[in-house]
């Protein structure tokens, strides 16, 4: 007797990737989509990334007669270390008010190139208005592909064509099937399959809505759980104010990391951070984004020698000017009235900080809006 | 794991299809091995290929056409490059530097400049297969004719990276048979095997997760958490390793090509001895049949027997990587073997005895025994494993651990 009937299989085994296919290309996870506020270390850090369709069904359920202020960048703009309920902009959307609508779309690790990136361009090819806000470091602006681990989501983005034509990035975009790093080629390659399968939009689907799919040693009591039950794991107020002296504390780490960013930097590496920022920054992108550069708490840097503070500011002008000679419509260093009190650590702002951030930054983004003749 | 690229796929599909598309035998075999080749150079890189391409030329000809001095001057060159690329920083650091410290680092710090940063892709299996090859010919069996079969069995990219590792005679049949074309059943068959192994990958990526953030804590588990520890350590690398065995022989087998079994229920076996003909079975039947026996196996009294049995066990944990850790499991199982063979030797109750009450003593004792047999073997194998993963004195505190010390 047969054990299994090969044909029936085979046929099953078609039917059933058609089937999942077609699944994966409607299905969106609603409470992802309705209740979204910005993403978590829970998910998208390492697995389970949102896919450029969800990203997209973020984007039109914002009201169309709204001007989008899209945040992107680093987990400095993603508000980490603000509880959920008191993240930075909730604060800049208050500001701003109802004209407006703010989507955070920054990242722990995050770069200003590449979720916040493809959201904002997914804006501007809907013909909406626009205001992109990132930020950069004061040793560096965007990462490389090979650089950056939310570099699945551009190239989902690229290869579904909600991203911008721009041909040197749409080049260093094809390239990468061959590209000599095997991570880069995966991410390549992985796209081009889900372009045809939508296997990641069903799994993030099967995953937010139903139930984890595997150990998550981020957040290992969220495992197996859908995350859509998994709430923002940012500290509380309370829980900062009670570990403050710690997380205020100036240790080598934090010292080394500084004395990195100061030692760096050469003309090769800034004619890099040029490279990148041109190719992978549309013109047009780049003309309606505000970047804030990224400066640390005072208390941190005052453990440099005067010399080095110096430095430290130089190169913050330095960057900042860079920036601009790339054609970006405004970069900032919004941070030079800030105290130790409006960070939580050496880089990310407290509540309190992100509050002043957004009172600083409310204004700026409405008169680009005007500039940019957005009818107000 | 290279199977599990998105790269991967994506070639590897291309490549079935041009391989189920095109008729010819000939075509088919040229399209194995140039796969092979980009197989190997895609993830092993230039340096992969050239040495492979050069060892297998060798052991061709050495093979086909050599006599029995070139024969085992080609045997020496594939052993001495798997030492040199695998255990080179190892044999100095490890071996000469007990008498020689300062010119062992010395030598290691050279060699890292001169070798590349890694060892070529799959240098255990395909060397372990060109030995193979080369010691059947030379006790007299036919040798590959054609290159380009031998090319198919040595570039063959589903055992390429973790075997199992093939033997010729069984292959070359198993190779005509693919080449006349893979059937449905093949397919499906295959395909299923796949999906089996993907599971295991799953689990044991899963486990792997868990135990890699567990172990930071091991020290403070509770006893009974220290334990399913241990049996979390010991599942991880049955489904880790067997799974990719179940994609390899799956792949395998939707091109039609049947390649040995690699395991067979392992966690069943009831003696070390036994635990061995189920796990890695690739490996230790070629750990028998190529260190043991030549060393005189069983031939040459009890003494000679554990002596063998040690050097192939030491040998064979070596196998698995450059370090005292392998070597010490190796010792560990070849001990155990040891030990098992006499216990083994002394079971005077388990003869069977006419009568139903003896009969059912008998079954009593039988079952009690296997009982015993088995959770012995089972923890000889787990705690084993600790060796395996952990330096060694780390893996002793953690061993004590689990019986509260």
């Amino acid at each position: 007797m047969r054990r299994f009937s090969s044909k029936a299989f085979l046929a099953g085994l078609i039917v059933g990737t058609v089937i999942l296919a077609l699944v994966g290309s409607v299905v969106r996870p609603p409470h992802l989509i309705s209740n979204f506020r910005r993403f978590t270390i829970s998910f998208n850090t390492r697995w389970f990334l949102a896919t450029a369709r969800e990203l997209k069904a973020i984007v039109d359920a914002t009201p169309r007669d709204k001007i989008v202020v899209v945040v992107g960048g680093s987990s400095v703009m993603q508000g980490a270390t603000q509880a959920g309920s008191m993240v930075w902009t909730d604060a800049l959307q208050q500001q701003l008010g109802e004209r407006y609508v703010v989507l955070n779309m920054a990242q722990r690790s995050g770069a200003s190139n590449d979720t916040g990136n493809v959201v904002a361009e997914m804006v501007l090819k809907d013909r909406r208005p626009l205001v992109y806000v990132c930020d950069a470091m004061v040793d560096h602006f965007g990462y490389l592909p090979i650089q950056s681990r939310y570099q699945p989501i551009v190239f989902d983005a690229w290869r579904r064509g909600y991203l911008i034509d721009w041909a040197p990035r749409d080049e260093a975009m094809r390239s990468a099937l061959w590209s000599e790093s095997a991570t880069l080629r995966g991410v390549a390659w992985g796209a081009l399959l889900d372009f045809a399968l939508n296997f990641k939009d069903l799994w993030n689907y099967a995953t937010f809505e139903w139930s984890g799919t595997i150990w998550n040693e981020v957040d290992r009591a969220a495992s197996f759980t859908a995350l859509r039950a998994v709430t923002d794991p940012e500290p509380t107020p309370e829980w900062i104010k009670a570990n403050m002296p710690q997380l205020r504390a100036v240790t080598p780490t934090d010292m080394s990391l500084l004395h990195r960013m100061l030692a760096a930097p050469d003309r090769a590496h800034w004619s890099g951070v040029t490279t990148t920022t041109e190719t992978y920054f549309p013109p047009p992108l780049r003309a309606v984004t505000m970047v804030l550069v990224d400066l640390n708490n005072p208390a941190f840097l005052d453990e440099l020698t005067p010399e080095e503070r110096d430095r430290f500011m130089a190169q913050a002008r330095f960057v900042q000017n860079l920036i601009e000679r790339s054609g970006f419509a405004k970069v900032a260093i919004p941070e030079t009235g800030f105290g130790s009190e409006d960070f939580n650590d050496r880089v990310h702002l407290s509540v309190q900080g992100g509050h002043k951030l957004a009172g600083i930054v409310a204004p700026q983004i409405k008169a680009m809006a005007t500039d940019l003749g957005y009818r107000p | 794991m290279v199977f599990l690229t998105y790269e991967f796929v994506a070639v590897a599909a291309a490549f079935y299809a041009a391989f189920y598309l095109c008729r010819s035998q000939i075509i088919r075999e040229g399209l194995l091995v140039a796969f092979g080749v980009l197989f190997l150079f895609i993830y092993g890189g230039l340096t992969s290929v050239l040495i492979v391409l050069a060892l297998a030329l060798m052991a061709f000809h050495a093979g086909r056409f050599a006599g029995r001095a070139w024969n085992t001057a080609a045997i020496l060159i594939c052993a001495a490059n798997l030492i040199v690329f695998k255990y080179t920083r190892f044999l100095l650091l490890s071996g000469v530097g007990l008498l020689l410290p300062s010119f062992a680092t010395q030598a290691a710090g050279l060699s890292q400049q001169i070798l590349p940063v890694a060892a070529p892709l799959g240098i255990s299996f395909f060397t372990f297969e060109f030995i193979h090859y080369l010691v059947d010919v030379r006790h007299g069996r036919s040798p590959i004719r054609k290159l380009r079969d031998f090319s198919a069995f040595a570039l063959f990219w589903p055992t390429m990276v973790a075997g199992p590792i093939k033997r010729y005679e069984q292959f070359l049949p198993a190779l005509r048979t693919g080449l006349s074309g893979p059937t449905r059943d093949d397919l499906a068959e295959g395909l299923g095997r796949v999906a089996i192994g993907l599971v295991k990958k799953w689990f044991a990526d899963n486990l792997t997760g868990w135990i890699a953030v567990s172990e930071v804590g091991y020290d403070a588990m509770t006893l009974d958490m220290r334990w399913i520890f241990l049996v979390a350590i010991a599942a991880r690398i049955l489904l880790d390793f067997s799974g990719y065995s179940d994609i390899a022989i799956g792949f395998a087998r939707m091109l039609g090509i049947r390649v040995p079994e690699n395991f067979n229920w392992p966690y069943l076996a009831r003696s070390p001895a036994e635990f061995w003909q189920r796990w890695h079975m690739s490996l230790s039947s070629w750990i028998r049949d190529y260190i043991y026996i030549p060393l005189g196996g069983n031939r040459l009294g009890p003494g000679r027997r554990v002596v063998n049995g040690l050097t192939a066990m030491v040998l064979c944990g070596l196998w698995h990587g450059p370090s005292w850790n392998f070597a010490l499991w190796g010792l560990y199982h070849g001990v155990g073997l040891a030990a098992a063979s006499l216990l083994g030797k002394h079971r005077p109750f388990l003869r069977p005895e006419p009568g139903l009450s003896l009969w059912l003593a008998h079954r009593l004792l039988t079952s009690a025994h296997a009982a015993v047999s088995w959770s012995g073997t089972m923890l000889f194998v787990a705690l084993g494993w600790l060796l395996f993963f952990y330096p060694v004195d780390r893996a002793a505190r953690m061993a004590a651990g689990l019986f509260g010390y």
